[in-house]
């Protein structure tokens, strides 16, 4: 007598294949498979490790021209708060999410600054880790891209360049917003004009949803203020003296704010060599006001 | 008498007589710089008939940081791309100078040159025939200092639609099996990494091997990193592993490595594949440069198969009427394989009207060479075989059996 048996059928475990993948930042379906989403470019990872999650991660933007620094302060926040942090604690979330750190650190740890960010969103580097602050009792689940500064004017210049941005400032829940203070030390006004597209685009893109101020945290962080001591003093000072314009569109659009002061290399030589150029070498790393513009974020998120 | 507009006050630009015969090509170059406007990748300068619209779409399609494989000043990438509905963009793109922000690596410096349909197909829509032109008149290496603006250029564009000469080029045994090869899966993938050791020399026998109307679908990029945001069908690859497997495993990409080009039976190649052989191995580089060239402008990609069945047998039957007619002592002499048998003939007749192109191939070789008495009868049984089968079968018009017996007529010489 044949005794009666559950025997499972193997072909059916394809059947999980066969069910699309939202991606978690565009939110078009995919194979289950893919790498990349087919429509933005962002890594499906994201998608993966949300679903194995109770909590819907957060997005937190890192915003600021070509050259403003954004992809040193995110490595050095990165490894910041992934050593021993009294205040906030980050934990990855993946390995992918490690490699920003990992080349940031391995550059500066042999005095160069990391290569530019390429433009194409397949090769950005992509942060999903678990922060906790002290004083909250839930830890959060954040994804925070390193974007091309280029990619992201021409996002604001004509929308729907880059879908993975397009995307992404529409769904972020705070934003870090860089502006170069070496270039505004030396008069230019590229980065206040910049700043100024950025906090229309973002508060146009809130006000679609309620009228009024926008409510998203904004954090306005004067990178490389390392070389105006001025800015570390009084950074809200150093906004209304030196980019009026900007100041003045924060207010008026934005309840949720703050100014900030961040520097990384302590100081800055140039290398000129020949056929190569002039490269700028980090002579010591001195980070200063990394940590304070995201655990103020965190909190107001 | 109606009011001026504002448009009518306006100065009139100097018309500018064109050259007759030259084709108007327009300009930009795509790098990264700080100007006025922007810092980092951008067009740095254009030509006048750049419109907002084209500098949008070379933006998206220009390479950036890092993009070149192999870090090497002397490289140099070939692209070509369709811009919009009815432009087309070719670049050459080069390493230049430093990184203007001094993080290192160097800038990625790329010169296009876009034309629009009418004017390409002055060119016989071969974007390496631009390029020759826009190399003859310009030099594309990066200047000590950008230029701000560009200034359209007159081309001249000349030679007919297929270039025999190119194909005569292709003679080593080795070199003909790569291309028939790369044809096939260049044909049969949507979107086909290469690998390995190719150069330039392939792409360009391949676009004067194809039908002038087909060319602009075949999108190109080589020795670029490979970036869905830029969608080229034929993407080239150096051989840097790391960037290949990365590659790889983007969805809907096929691979094809030059170096050890996977061979695809004849019963499964695409009929144009198996063209190109033909066009390749008989040595008549005039004659196959004649039958492609005239080919019609209206033919699509779907009408490949069928045209390239037709131009293999034209092909074949131009060299049986040579044979005929050569006198019998300078032809080679014919012995009947041993295995040819009347009934093996006749199954090889019923598997090629269902579209066997391996049995198409055997009748073809049986038939080709100089006309023996023996052969000749079992050709009149085939034929009889042939009428009596087509006559109970209906193919659809441009269908596998409706082509199959359009050859099969032509290798047994009646009609049905």
């Amino acid at each position: 007598m044949t005794k009666r048996v559950l025997v499972a059928m193997d072909s059916y475990r394809l059947a999980e294949c066969a069910v699309p993948l939202a991606c978690y930042i565009c939110g078009v379906d995919n194979n289950y498979n893919t790498e990349l989403c087919r429509h933005c470019a962002a890594p499906l990872a994201l998608s993966h490790q949300a679903r194995t999650q109770g909590v819907r991660p957060q997005m937190v933007a890192v915003l600021g021209t070509a050259a403003a620094g954004k992809t040193v302060y995110l490595g050095m926040l990165l490894d910041m708060l992934t050593r021993q942090n009294s205040r906030v604690q980050v934990l990855a979330r993946g390995a992918f999410s490690i490699t920003l750190q990992q080349r940031t650190m391995m550059a500066l740890s042999t005095c160069r600054f990391p290569e530019k960010t390429p433009n194409e969103p397949d090769r950005w580097n992509w942060v999903h880790c678990q922060a906790k602050v002290n004083s909250k009792k839930n830890a959060m689940e954040l994804i925070m891209p390193d974007m091309a500064g280029e990619a992201i004017l021409e996002e604001i210049d004509h929308p729907n360049a880059y879908p993975a941005i397009h995307s992404f400032l529409e769904k972020c829940s705070a934003v870090i917003l860089l502006a170069d203070t070496d270039r505004i030390e030396r008069g230019g006004a590229e980065q206040n004009y910049f700043l100024m597209k950025l906090i229309t685009y973002l508060s146009e893109q809130d006000n679609r949803q309620n009228r009024g101020k926008s409510t998203r945290p904004v954090a306005i962080v004067f990178s490389k203020a390392d070389r105006c001591e001025p800015c570390f003093d009084n950074p809200e000072l150093y906004a209304r003296e030196k980019t009026p314009n900007l100041w003045q569109q924060v207010q008026q659009r934005f309840t949720n704010y703050g100014f900030f002061a961040s520097g990384v290399a302590g100081s800055v030589g140039f290398r000129e060599e020949p056929g190569e150029g002039t490269s700028a070498v980090p002579l010591r790393i001195e980070p200063r006001g990394i940590v304070e513009p995201f655990e103020w974020l965190v909190r107001k998120v | 008498m109606a009011p001026l507009s504002p448009k009518d006050l306006q100065v009139a630009p100097a018309q500018q007589k064109q050259p007759s015969g030259t084709v108007s090509v327009e300009q930009a170059i795509f790098t990264s710089a700080r100007t006025s406007s922007k810092d980092g990748y951008q067009l740095v300068a254009w030509s006048p008939g750049i419109g907002s619209d084209d500098a949008r779409q070379l933006a998206v399609w220009g390479p950036a940081h890092d993009s070149m494989i192999v870090e090497d000043p002397t490289d140099v990438s070939l692209n070509f791309h369709p811009l919009g509905d009815h432009k087309y963009c070719i670049s050459r793109t080069v390493l230049g100078a430093a990184e203007y922000s001094g993080r290192g690596g160097r800038q990625v410096y790329t010169h296009c040159f876009v034309l629009d349909a009418a004017s390409f197909t002055k060119f016989q829509n071969d974007p390496f025939r631009v390029l020759s032109a826009a190399l003859a008149i310009h030099d594309l290496r990066p200047g000590a200092k950008l230029p701000s603006d560009l200034p359209s250029l007159k081309m001249l564009p000349s030679g007919p639609p297929v270039d025999a000469g190119l194909i005569r080029f292709f003679d080593s045994p080795v070199q003909q099996q790569s291309l028939v090869a790369w044809t096939h899966h260049a044909l049969m993938s949507k979107k086909l990494m290469f690998t390995g050791g190719y150069n330039d020399r392939f792409l360009t026998v391949f676009f004067n091997l194809l039908p002038v109307s087909i060319r602009p679908e075949f999108s190109f990029s080589t020795r670029l990193r490979y970036s869905p945001r830029r969608n080229f069908r034929l993407i080239g690859l150096a051989n840097d592993m790391e960037e290949q497997k990365r590659a790889a495993r983007q969805e809907g990409c096929s691979v094809f490595q030059f170096d050890s080009p996977a061979r695809t039976p004849e019963a499964s190649r695409h009929p144009w594949a198996t063209w190109v052989q033909v066009a390749l191995c008989h040595r008549e580089p005039d004659e196959a440069a004649r039958l492609i060239g005239e080919v019609p402008l209206t033919t699509r990609l779907e009408d490949l198969s069928a045209i390239g069945n037709r131009l293999r047998v034209a092909m074949s039957g131009k060299r049986i009427k040579e044979a005929a007619a050569a006198p019998a002592a300078s032809s080679p002499l014919v012995v009947p394989e041993d295995n040819t048998d009347r009934g093996e003939l006749l199954v090889l007749v019923e598997r090629a009207l269902e579209g066997d192109v391996t049995a198409l191939e055997r009748l073809n070789a049986t038939w080709c060479a100089q006309p023996d008495r023996q052969l000749e009868a079992l050709r009149q049984d085939c034929a009889r075989h042939f009428l009596g089968l087509s006559r109970d079968k209906r193919f659809e018009p441009g269908s596998k059996g409706a082509v199959a017996v359009e050859i099969l007529s032509l290798i047994l010489r009646v009609s049905p």
